[in-house]
């Protein structure tokens, strides 16, 4: 592997994650090509700092940017400082830009809770979105919607992961299975123990992911899936299309949260599929070990979330970009979720759901801003 | 950098706190005020202090000043912390039975302040950008008392909002305002109308003629509702009138000492909209509890000032725990207290 990438995580907690990353970049001999991005917030604990700086004297490089060092980096950027908040997973998006700056060719997300297994590859898998063409099995569903915990063995069985549209739950399905060739930009990798489901999920059944079926594929151009940041990987260029959403915003009363990532996958996969890059999912698992939740708050947060989702996602899927790279057709896409959420009328549609909705295409276009200022 | 203020302290911002989750949220709600006001002390060059003083401190808590979090980097103004602990709590009536006695709080902050201006507000407001500009030009006038309308918000302001799209959201999301005299719920003519005297008052402000000084001859014209959560004064009229009375009961000290003010003699200045506070709503039910404060008796006392000339002053040379040393931390500014103690 020739390619440059790093992994980006938040966190604040004191790193204990940074240990196996390691080693399995020192397993697949790519520590020349890697950079750790640790971004800590207003919470992280001081020893973070000291533990990035132990860890970063074996062969890894791993930069863990003081608040100063962050505010510092996103001042050269513009407008984009005032709309990355504190205390906030948003803080992810200044590991993305740093990435960037870093000439990164891709970038692997993580979240802190998130550990890769040994004695697979990890990164070789996620480099599957730098290669110039890949040839795989694509799955084509006749809903348009498919359900990435089919690749699992989970107990109880019949899961989806987290932000997969309600209505497209438990529909009875074609699926068709084709070899089919073309570059990939997203890779998203599953997670063994603790599945990415929401918190509905949670409440009713504790999911637990068993086991893997040993088996990726690619999602036809029909074909659509929830994607996370759990375990991501995204070539530089799709970068630009994956601004994670702030959030925290009421909606129709709800205060919503939990799903910037979520609302980031699927912006990112409308731009990807456009320009005609594909999506893929599967490898590398990573062992999810959850940190506590309180699963009703959970809910609460990410009900209105879910209601969103339900509307946006088909609009999403029938959706018609112009724009010839990420950047374009993503300032594009900004343009119709302007127009388009004055037409929605679920009961999730208020004026609040549209405000949040103009807000957040404004800080994509910011974000267009800050990519551009870094260039790809 | 070294924020330390070097020039005088224009105004100190005086709040009582603990961290008890007094209304719900209470953390959250703090956290909005004070990154809202921090952002915009240093939108507008404000070289002011925010003293929080925690009263009487759980002590199977963190203080607040652990809880919260900071900016990684203000350029104007300090936050002071000052505690006053559970021993000296203990010493007044009711202490049983009211665990905050938020006005003996603001008197030990104001007491210590080092504002020209003093202003006693609550830890869970938002100030309008207009308000913020007005009183921190230069223009404020130690023979006034400055007060302001409370507009209620609807829902929590999203902390993780800019400052700007703080204020934008406040602005958009008001659903009762606390006016001199009356409470009205903004229904959406009211909401209209409302707007369009906003609009006037912008305008009007902008052709510098801001809100104008009254001269108070009746209680009625006092504008009290809500006035715990804004009453700025000149801090050598806040020391003449040795700041709020020491009353251990609940409710209407606030008002008492806008009369108080008004008793002194010091001119009432109401500042409408746009200049204006918003407050995140909470639970009040802890109230129900605590003693209230008799009402009747000081009504007498004020109208007695107002009409014979003596100002009302109820407190003693030792007002604001002037004779206790108490334990500070400076989170922001100089003298910055180390944050791994």
């Amino acid at each position: 592997m020739k390619n440059k990438f790093a992994v980006v995580v938040t966190t604040i907690g004191e790193g204990a994650f940074l240990q196996r990353y390691i080693e399995q970049i020192e397993e697949e001999h790519v520590s020349g090509d890697a950079t750790i991005i640790v971004i800590p917030d207003r919470k992280t604990p001081s020893t973070l700092f000291a533990n990035c700086r132990s860890a970063g004297q074996r062969s890894v490089r791993v930069l863990c940017p003081t608040l100063e060092e962050q505010e510092d980096f996103l001042g050269r950027l513009g407008k984009i400082k005032d709309i990355i908040p504190y205390d906030s997973d948003n803080r992810r998006n200044v590991g993305y830009l740093m990435a960037l700056e870093e000439g990164c060719d891709f970038i692997i997300s993580i979240d802190d809770d998130n550990h890769c297994v040994s004695g697979q590859p990890y990164f070789g898998e996620h480099a599957v979105v730098v290669r110039e063409d890949m040839e795989g099995e694509a799955v084509h569903c006749s809903n348009g919607w498919y359900n990435i915990c089919e690749l699992m063995e989970t107990d109880p069985p019949g899961i989806y992961p987290r932000g997969f549209p309600y209505h497209a739950r438990h529909v009875r399905q074609e699926q068709d299975l084709k070899v089919e060739r073309g570059p990939v930009h997203i890779n998203e990798g599953l997670w063994l123990q603790d599945p990415d489901v929401d918190a509905i999920t949670w409440l009713a059944c504790r999911p637990q992911a068993k086991g893997f079926h040993h088996r990726s594929l690619l999602l036809g151009g029909d074909t659509w899936t929830a994607i996370n940041t759990q375990n991501t990987a995204l070539a530089r260029q799709a970068v630009a299309a994956f601004y994670f959403l702030r959030m925290g915003y009421p909606v129709a009363g709800l205060r919503i949260d939990r799903y910037g990532d979520i609302f980031a996958g699927y912006f990112c996969q409308a731009c990807a599929r456009h320009l005609a890059y594909g999506v893929r999912v599967g490898t590398p698992v990573a062992r999810h070990a959850r940190n506590a939740h309180d699963y009703l708050r959970d809910l609460r947060e990410e009900l209105g979330c879910i209601l969103l989702v339900e509307e946006l996602s088909e609009w999403l899927r029938e959706l018609s970009l112009q724009g010839s790279t990420y950047q374009e057709a993503y300032l594009c896409l900004a343009d119709m979720i302007d127009e388009a959420v004055e037409d929605f009328s679920g009961v999730i549609w208020d004026q609040q759901a549209r405000d949040y909705f103009h807000l957040i295409t404004g800080h994509m276009r910011t974000w267009i801003r800050a990519v551009d200022t870094i260039g790809l | 950098m070294d924020c330390s203020p070097v020039e005088p302290v224009h105004i100190s911002f005086v709040v009582g706190a603990r961290n008890d989750n007094y209304g719900g949220d209470l953390l959250y709600r703090m956290q909005v005020f004070s990154d809202t006001l921090l952002a915009q002390w240093d939108r507008l060059g404000l070289n002011a202090e925010l003293i929080v003083v925690e009263w009487n401190p759980p002590l199977d808590r963190r203080r607040l000043w652990q809880e919260l979090s900071w900016p990684p980097r203000q350029q104007h103004g300090r936050v002071r912390f000052i505690e006053v602990p559970e021993e000296i709590h203990r010493r007044f009536p009711n202490a049983d039975r009211m665990p905050h006695f938020e006005y003996l709080a603001k008197n030990a902050g104001i007491r210590r302040a080092d504002g020209e201006f003093i202003l006693a507000t609550n830890p869970d407001l938002v100030f309008s950008e207009e308000l913020m500009r007005f009183i921190s030009r230069g223009g404020l006038s130690d023979e006034c008392f400055y007060r302001t309308n409370r507009y209620d918000l609807a829902c929590p302001v999203p902390i993780q909002l800019s400052l700007e799209e703080k204020l934008t959201f406040c602005q958009r999301n008001t659903f009762r305002v606390h006016r001199h005299q009356k409470t009205v719920k903004l229904y959406l003519h009211r909401r209209m109308i409302d707007w369009i005297k906003g609009m006037k008052n912008r305008l009007m402000n902008g052709l510098g003629q801001g809100p104008r000084e009254e001269k108070i001859t009746n209680m009625d014209d006092v504008h009290t509702y809500a006035s715990g959560d804004f009453l700025l004064i000149a801090k050598d009229a806040w020391f003449e009138l040795h700041g709020y009375p020491d009353i251990f009961t609940h409710s209407h000290i606030d008002s008492i000492m806008c009369w108080a003010a008004a008793s002194l003699p010091l001119k009432q200045v109401v500042m409408n909209r746009p200049m204006c506070i918003y407050h995140q709503e909470h639970d009040r039910s802890a109230h129900d509890e605590r003693p209230l404060t008799e009402f009747r008796p000081w009504k007498e006392r004020v109208q007695e000032a107002l009409s014979s000339g003596n100002p009302l002053i109820y407190n003693d040379e030792d007002w604001g725990l002037a004779g206790e040393e108490l334990e500070e931390h400076v989170l922001i500014g100089s003298n910055k207290t180390n944050e791994n103690e």
